[in-house]
């Protein structure tokens, strides 16, 4: 990624009366493309370059950020700077940092998947709708269908030494499927995120979509009650996504997690151990370097049922009196330096899903949730979703269900898990990259009828 | 914001392989948030996005660039670059423009600019007195203060010259409530576009002390119950259900292809005749409104539904396009970043006759749906989903205990014939709503309204 010379901002900032200063620079280049009825809908070429300052001002950490990196203003950045931090008032002060250690060197970006043609991938996205109508008359429409790249980098650069630069590539595709028979009208998607270019296999991607369309085709809602309940890979991982924050000591220290207090009690069953990995290969969230420039390390947050650690940026870390687990995250250059994992998954069991269906005798086999960031509360635990899936009978799946709801506490939930699946897999990347395996609940609540 | 001959020579640029329309959309945007956690200034952020996106449309193709490096040379370049990806026989003409300075439907009185830091900090310090203040349960509130000035250039090869300022605000308060070791949540976030004199005209404290009362009043609330029953969802924010039930599958983004289920249907009875539904982007000082919309049109008010009949969809100019349909001035996008595509704006169902105890009253046992959270829908099948945040039961027709957070599910084209009844009492609720042109500011809104039968998401048997 280009250099930035920061050498000018470190010099007005310091002549400004700013103590230390840092830089962080966020870049992407990106391309996709959305297929639509054999053509090309919608093509995107994309490049963005943003420039975020932070500096201690009287004592105080202040923020400003801007995309006008050619006709940057230094002075107005400097004074802003300035205003922000003169209004900051937490307790725990933020500091800039150098430890002038060496993080690991893992490459994070491949270069190969950059030099295949854009007609490749074109005809990649093209292959996917064509396959998907190829597989069953009842495929009526393929109303999303796309392939996308982006490369980036983030460089962080502060006036105590630090000076670091990370380049990472992605590449995903993702088709969305409409069913029809009868009255019935049902959708079905699929994707893969990765930068190796075979990953991708456009028949495997549209048959999965068409499946899941299908199979939801026939489906019924169910009777009211409590349930034994297997939730897929997906479903665990979204639900995983969506109570992370709770493991973040920024919200354990702010009292928004019902985890404070509980660091080497039993939080979950003997089997689950949960693991934040910053070196996956081919992981969305693999970095060598956390957003302020710390080392990232691997660790077990939850251990065999045990809650080990919390995720540490280096504010919440002294307060505690530990090391940054290398947690710190900015969502983009535009936003503070906040907590997030980095690859974060529960560990792989050793049962099959038909095994676990066996375990459970009758109950529910949930596929789908929908809803994530409303039917949900990251902070009591509580969640309430629209859901479908199968039921199950004599330890089988059985006829597919729909238009019901799945509820329950996520924090009650950890410690009524009856069986980890093997079949790990990790969703679409948010503020870091989710897996999981399918996990078997003793009890969860559905609504239906 | 970029110079005339700048702006003709993208536009210009835009077309040299051959297509039928080019835009350019410029955009400085000035943000300025401000965080409190236990009343304090935890973190405060300011800072400038500025960028550029072109579009290009020859046919039904599209193509999309954007980039924050707007020097003349680097658009010809991004503007050639794009053009590669469509490829025609005709070549439009860059024609003269036609200049239309918007300004906001309402004038600002206090720019945010204007005003300083810690005049900002001392009124969240209020709130957050009000909302910590409310009980002794209450043992967290945390305040996110946005304030938004958003000037935007659009231009296009057909002459257009629009330039609008969006000037916007929005407080979020969220209350925690805790007590042996559980905790609830209640959060209120009022936002509007105006300036800061949007706090002259509302009490936040007011907003402060509701949130602390869901989430003290949930701490102490039953399971909500489980199944089919009647459902009295309150005003304001309650609109959350027509925007998902309905709202999404209206927009010309999934009616284009045909995926929508209102697809086709307009001139029929969709929805129960007590319903009379509307998207209007013009309404002063709203929090989804502007000047003109992100493609240059100015906004106006649509009729979606009336008396229960499809009257109209929501239109983009190119999906308009596809559907021989004119656009409605529904053309929306985040920023410089997305293409802009049909969305809604202000939208809401329009006052009806019954008062808000006639609801209760004709209800033996139901829910009552006081708040609501945000939800989704697929707007191919129009299955939808949206959060109760705070509920009571409805027993012998009067308003029962407190009960907890529970999802309410349906489908869009049958939840419509079961809004049985209609209030009085029309309130606007502010969200942001995410989908293919990124997240933007809307208004959901309605008058209290019962709906016969709808599947609720809670824990207990009823």
């Amino acid at each position: 990624m280009e250099k930035y010379k920061t050498h000018a901002l470190f010099e007005l900032a310091q002549k400004q009366g700013i103590e230390e200063m840092e830089i962080y620079i966020g870049e992407t280049k990106s391309f996709n493309v959305r297929v639509y009825d054999g053509k090309v809908e919608h093509f995107a070429l994309e490049e963005n370059r943003g420039l975020s300052a932070r500096g201690i001002s009287n004592g105080s950490m202040g923020y400003i950020y801007t995309e006008n990196l050619k006709g940057i203003d230094r002075e107005n950045l400097i004074s802003g700077l300035k205003e922000n931090a003169d209004i900051m008032e937490a307790s725990e002060k933020e500091e800039i940092h150098f430890d002038n250690e060496t993080c690991c060197s893992m490459e994070l970006k491949n270069s190969a998947i950059e030099k295949i043609a854009e007609e490749e991938k074109i005809e990649f996205a093209l292959e996917m709708e064509k396959k998907a109508f190829s597989i069953d008359e009842r495929i009526e429409a393929v109303n999303y269908c796309l392939f996308g790249e982006s490369s980036g980098g983030r460089m962080i650069v502060n006036s105590k030494g630090l000076d670091l630069c990370e380049e990472k590539n992605i590449a995903f595709a993702f088709l969305s499927v409409v069913a029809k028979a009868g009255g019935a009208v049902k959708t079905g998607s699929a994707y893969t995120v990765s930068n190796e270019f075979g990953d991708f296999d456009a028949e495997s991607l549209a048959k999965e979509a068409v499946r899941k369309a299908l199979d939801q085709l026939e489906a019924k809602t169910m009777a009211s009650g409590p349930q034994k309940t297997l939730l897929s890979n997906e479903v665990s991982a979204d639900l995983l996504q969506a109570f992370s924050s709770a493991f973040s000591a920024e919200n354990v220290q702010r009292n928004l997690s019902l985890l404070k207090g509980r660091l080497g009690q039993t939080v979950g069953v003997e089997d689950l151990t949960i693991t934040d990995d910053p070196f996956l290969q081919n992981k969305a969230g693999s970095r060598n370097f956390d957003d302020e420039g710390t080392c990232t390390l691997k660790k077990n947050v939850i251990e065999n049922g045990i809650l080990r650690t919390f995720l540490h940026n280096k504010k919440t870390a002294k307060k505690e009196g530990l090391p940054s687990t290398g947690n710190a995250y900015k969502g983009s250059y535009k936003s503070p330096v906040s907590i997030a994992p980095t690859n974060f998954f529960i560990s792989p069991g050793t049962v099959s899903i038909s095994e676990a269906m066996e375990n459970m005798g009758a109950g529910v086999y949930i596929t789908d949730v929908q809803g994530l960031h409303a039917g949900l509360n990251a902070v009591s635990g509580d969640f309430s979703l629209s859901a479908s899936g199968f039921a199950v009978r004599g330890g089988k799946m059985a006829e597919a269900v729909h238009q019901i709801t799945v509820a329950g506490n996520y924090f009650d939930m950890l410690t009524d898990i009856e069986a980890i699946c093997s079949d790990i897999k990790f969703i679409m990347p948010g503020s870091g990259q989710v897996g999981s395996p399918s996990i078997l609940i003793g009890k969860l609540d559905i609504s239906g009828e | 914001m970029l110079k005339e001959n700048v702006i003709r020579g993208t536009l210009d640029a835009a077309l040299s392989n051959g297509a039928d329309f080019s835009e350019i959309f410029v955009e400085k945007r000035s943000n300025q948030t401000i965080s409190l956690v236990g009343g304090l200034v935890e973190n405060t952020v300011s800072g400038q996005d500025y960028g550029v996106g072109i579009r290009i449309i020859r046919g039904t193709e599209s193509v999309y660039a954007y980039t924050n490096d707007t020097s003349a040379e680097h658009l010809k370049i991004i503007a050639e670059k794009a053009a590669l990806a469509i490829e025609g026989k005709e070549k439009a003409i860059v024609l003269d423009f036609r200049r239309h300075v918007g300004t906001p439907p309402m004038e600002i009185l206090k720019y945010p600019g204007d005003i300083g830091k810690k005049e900002k900090v001392l009124l969240l310090k209020r709130a957050h007195e009000s909302a910590y203040g409310f009980s002794d349960e209450i043992t967290q509130v945390r305040i996110n203060y946005l304030d938004i000035v958003q000037n935007v250039l659009i231009a296009n090869s057909e002459g257009l010259w629009v330039e609008d300022e969006r000037v916007r605000t929005r407080t979020s308060i969220q209350s925690v409530a805790e007590s042996g070791g559980e905790m609830q949540t209640g959060h209120f976030a009022p936002g509007a576009s105006m300036g800061f004199e949007f706090y002259d005209t509302i009490d936040l404290g007011k907003y402060a002390r509701a949130a602390s009362e869901t989430a003290a009043t949930m701490l102490h609330a039953d399971f909500a119950p489980s199944g089919k029953m009647p459902v009295v969802i309150e005003n304001g924010f309650g609109g959350v259900i027509f925007h998902e039930a309905c709202g999404h599958g209206l927009e010309a983004t999934s009616v284009a292809k045909g995926t929508s289920v209102f697809a086709g249907k307009l001139g029929e009875k969709i929805a129960s005749g007590v319903l009379t539904a509307i998207d209007d982007g013009s309404i002063p000082g709203q929090w989804g409104s502007a000047g003109f919309d992100d493609e240059g049109m100015k906004t106006r008010k649509n009729i979606l539904i009336e008396n229960g009949i499809l009257k109209g969809y929501m239109v983009d100019r190119l999906n308009g396009k596809k559907m021989g349909m004119p656009p409605t001035g529904s053309g929306r996008r985040q920023s410089y970043k997305y293409s802009p595509t049909s969305r809604m704006t202000n939208t809401y169902i329009a006052p009806g006759k019954s008062s808000f105890d006639d609801l209760i009253s004709n209800t033996e046992t139901g829910l009552y749906a006081k708040k609501m959270g945000g939800g989704s829908v697929d707007p191919a099948t129009g299955e939808f989903n949206f959060a109760v945040m705070e509920g009571y039961m409805i027993e012998k027709g009067k308003i029962g205990k407190p009960v907890r957070g529970a999802t309410l599910i349906g489908n869009g084209l049958s939840i419509l014939t079961k809004i049985d009844m209609v209030a009085d009492n029309l309130s606007f609720g502010q969200g942001m709503c995410g989908s293919v042109s990124g997240s933007i500011p809307v208004n959901v809104g309605q008058p209290a309204l019962r709906v016969e039968s709808i599947t609720v998401g809670g824990r207990k048997e009823l």
